[in-house]
């Protein structure tokens, strides 16, 4: 990996913003492709982060910090991206915090970190009703879905949007993330979600494995 | 027909039997054998851990993730994943056991003017002992006493008349508020008992008062039998949504512990349970709305309300529970979905909203409730901190039981306070807090909640207690007792959430920090941490030291004060109406303050 690839990644995970940008600008001109910018540069990163959380290194704060600084590191890039012309329209993925949940902390780092990897993400906020979700799926046609639950109260929500799904003929079109405090695999198996991650920057792994299967 | 299968539990040799497919965690609590679990069996805490007699059984995806390929090998499996298939041994570590508790708290001498009155009367029948002779007497002997709207009941004139025949015409009347309870031979005015209840969703404590003589008789703990449901109110109220069998079910274990320590309070005194009166309960509105078998689903889920809020007024009968059937029990209002009728209590106990004395009060528990002013206006909101300070989803944290690390100082070396004075087993919340707070002092801890590396501190005499477990860097408290990097990330989130409303409610009433003069720390957890410690963590504001105090539990010493005196209980009834409440999880920065808040204030010194 090359020098600068190596100081972009870490100076996302000591969240140092300025050199972050600064090395992603150079990379550019440096004459990389964005696509490598990208994978190499913040995907390394973003697994990297997912390594230094779990062992509890890296902690909220730092990953809000990383995800601001990823989105402003992907703006850097997009223009090129388009400007090659080749850029295929982006999956779309649609994202809530389930309804009766107020909790969307987890739900917009996950966000954040998605619109670096390259989807579309369409954000429908806390609180969101199940036929809220299903409208926006329709409309939006979406690859994937994240749905988020921090209570054990509101986990049978997640249940209730995949059942809505089906009923609706709209589940083999989607796939169907969720994730949460309370949330488990041993959950997401029994209710027939496609993906679940126990943090965000697994959550972006499990996303990008679950659209390029559906590709 | 389902099919049963036995599990034998050792080393006490208890069997379960239950239906093929119960999980190992479900059959204990058949036979009432308490397994540590922290999220009430689904699978989430990794401390149900059994060892099972075949080593061989199968092993869930969940086994992986807490144990040890070794362990699995050796036949230990989480309870509350393994279904039963077949007759089975199974070994449980060590019972959890009761916790300590605070039964005492900071209360104010009040008047005694109980509710429960008995009245010793001469009934004049003549050679009538007819029912409506009997009847009319009674009423003559309580309006002779002040107490002419007082109901009669049907059956309690009933007996009246029957024991009439037999015994003198002097009689006791029972009266509590409006109501005649008992009337019984002779004299028996000095026998006259009530019941201030904590209804907890861990601890349940009880006090029994001689109310005749303003006394404590008795005060015992329990462990509340909902446990076995969840730890915490949300996992409670999730196993009873959507089915009135479980809130049934639900309902029986809450007053069942009230039962359970009705009995132990009663022999401990050698007072009659018929000639208990009147309780008090106090409680967090989960706790409450599940004791009366009422609905608690609004209370977990957006926009988070209760069913009731106001006080309730039952006869014992109606909630069977075991002490006079006519005996009225009574619970204190709620003031939000999260500060409830325990809260009222330790406000009334602290008497915060007749005081001019500016005053933080913060009960830290799963659900912390804080509340901030005095008599110029009183603002109250709660933080969901989790269960860390209980021990919950830390590697070694257990209750504050025997071989719990409660008090560590830290300096050329390790200093521990064990409970029990035995060998350490874990750490509980107050352990934890003094732990944290010690390695901020010593410079092993950073603000930001990281612990410093081996490579950055190398000449700390403290230095080879830097350990690396399973790629997770930790402080070795003991030799089997580590405090991981992972755990301060768990106490940080609780951290987090308490200072967020302490600070959300400072600001809201526009009251500075150097306007404080006193932050009380109520409940068991309140009593048991160390003010220093609780301040260089940022639990509580930056204030000097000797204005921090242990108030110990409030809550029970609010529902004493209310079974006490009448006047005392309409005053706590007055107090929801003016406290305002604070919904947190409403507000629009609320992610942003969190953030900030996750850091440790710390206090680097000698």
């Amino acid at each position: 990996m090359s020098e600068l690839l190596k100081s972009l990644q870490e100076a996302i995970l000591t969240i140092d913003e300025e050199t972050a940008l600064s090395a992603t600008q150079e990379l550019l001109d440096s004459g990389m492709e964005p696509e490598e910018i990208l994978e190499s540069g913040m995907t390394g990163a973003l697994l990297e982060l997912g390594r230094r959380w779990n062992c509890g290194e890296a902690f909220l704060p730092e990953v809000v910090a990383a995800a601001g600084i990823f989105e402003r590191c992907s703006a850097i890039v997009e223009p090129a991206l388009l400007a090659k012309g080749d850029r295929k329209v982006s999956d779309k993925a649609v994202i809530a915090t389930v309804k009766g949940d107020l909790h969307d902390l987890g739900k917009n780092i996950v966000g954040a970190m998605l619109k670096t990897v390259g989807l579309e993400v369409h954000d429908l906020g806390k609180n969101v009703p199940t036929e809220k979700i299903i409208e926006a799926v329709k409309e939006l046609e979406p690859k994937i879905i994240g749905l988020s639950a921090l209570l054990t109260t509101t986990m049978p929500e997640q249940e209730n949007v995949i059942k809505a799904l089906e009923e609706a003929g709209l589940r083999s079109g989607v796939k169907v993330m969720v994730g949460g405090a309370p949330v488990t695999q041993e959950w997401a198996d029994r209710i027939g979600a496609d993906g679940y991650a126990p943090n965000a920057p697994e959550a972006v792994r499990v996303a990008l494995a679950l659209t390029q299967v559906a590709a | 027909m389902t099919e049963v299968v036995q599990v034998c539990f050792l080393p006490e040799r208890l069997v379960s039997e239950v239906p093929r497919g119960t999980t190992v965690f479900v059959a204990a609590h058949w036979v009432d054998l308490p397994i540590d679990s922290t999220c009430g069996g689904l699978g989430t805490c990794g401390r149900c851990r059994v060892r099972l007699g075949d080593h061989q059984f199968p092993i869930n995806a969940v086994d992986r993730e807490w144990l040890t390929p070794v362990e699995l090998s050796q036949g230990w499996r989480l309870a509350c994943r393994a279904e039963v298939e077949q007759d089975l041994e199974c070994w449980v570590p060590e019972p959890m056991r009761m916790p300590l508790s605070a039964i005492a708290g900071r209360g104010r001498a009040v008047t005694v003017e109980p509710a429960v009155r008995k009245l010793l009367v001469e009934l004049v029948l003549g050679d009538s002992e007819q029912w409506d002779a009997v009847e009319r007497e009674l009423r003559r002997a309580l309006a002779d006493s002040g107490l002419g709207s007082v109901e009669l009941v049907p059956d309690v004139v009933q007996e009246t008349s029957e024991f009439l025949r037999d015994t003198g015409s002097e009689v006791t009347l029972t009266v509590c508020d409006e109501h005649l309870l008992d009337v019984e031979p002779g004299n028996t005015t000095s026998r006259c008992y009530g019941l201030a209840i904590d209804l907890g969703t861990t601890t349940v404590v009880g006090s029994l008062i001689d109310l005749a003589k303003g006394e404590v008789l008795a005060e015992k703990s329990l462990l509340n039998r909902q446990a076995v449901f969840g730890a915490d109110v949300i996992s409670r109220i999730a196993y009873t949504t959507g089915s009135d069998t479980r809130r049934q079910e639900m309902q029986i274990a809450a007053l069942e512990t009230l039962n359970q320590l009705i009995i132990g309070l009663s022999d401990e005194s050698g007072v009659d349970e018929r000639q208990i009166y009147q309780a008090i309960v106090v409680g967090n509105p989960t706790m409450l709305h599940l004791m009366l078998g009422i609905d608690a689903q609004p209370i977990a889920v957006a926009p988070f309300v209760t069913t009731f809020s106001r006080e309730k007024d039952f006869e014992a009968a109606e909630l069977k529970l075991a002490i006079h059937p006519g005996a009225r029990v009574q619970t204190l209002p709620f003031i939000g979905a999260y500060v409830g009728a325990d809260t009222v209590g330790g406000l009334h106990a602290i008497d915060l909203l007749r005081s001019e004395k500016r005053r933080l009060f913060v009960d830290v528990g799963t659900n912390t409730e804080i509340v901030l002013g005095s008599s110029d206006g009183v603002w109250a909101s709660s933080a969901p901190a989790g269960p860390a300070f209980e021990g919950g989803r830390i590697r070694d944290g257990m209750m504050a039981s025997e071989g719990a690390i409660y008090r560590v100082k830290l300096g050329e070396r390790v200093e521990l306070s064990v409970v029990g004075d035995g060998a350490p087993k874990g750490i509980c919340g107050s352990g934890l807090i003094q732990a944290i707070a010690e390695l901020g002092r010593v410079g092993l801890l950073e603000p930001s909640g990281r612990l410093r590396r081996i490579e950055e501190v190398p000449d700390h005499p403290l230095v080879s207690r830097l350990v690396e477990i399973d790629g997770v860097r930790a402080f070795q408290l003991a030799e089997n007792v580590v405090l991981t990097q992972v755990d301060i990330r768990e106490v940080q989130a609780a951290k987090g959430a308490i200072s967020t409303g302490i600070a959300v409610l400072l600001e809201t009433a526009g009251i500075g920090i150097e306007d404080l003069d006193e932050v009380a720390l109520a409940g068991s957890f309140g009593s048991a941490i160390d003010p220093a410690s609780a301040r260089a963590l940022g639990l509580v504001p930056p204030v000097e030291l000797e204005k921090i105090q242990s108030v110990g539990n409030t809550a029970l010493e609010g529902a004493k004060m209310a079974l006490l005196s009448f006047r005392e209980r309409q005053i706590a009834r007055g107090i929801p109406s003016r406290v305002e409440y604070v919904e947190l999880s409403a507000m629009p920065d609320f992610n942003d303050r969190y953030l900030t808040e996750l850091s440790f204030p710390l206090e680097e010194g000698p």
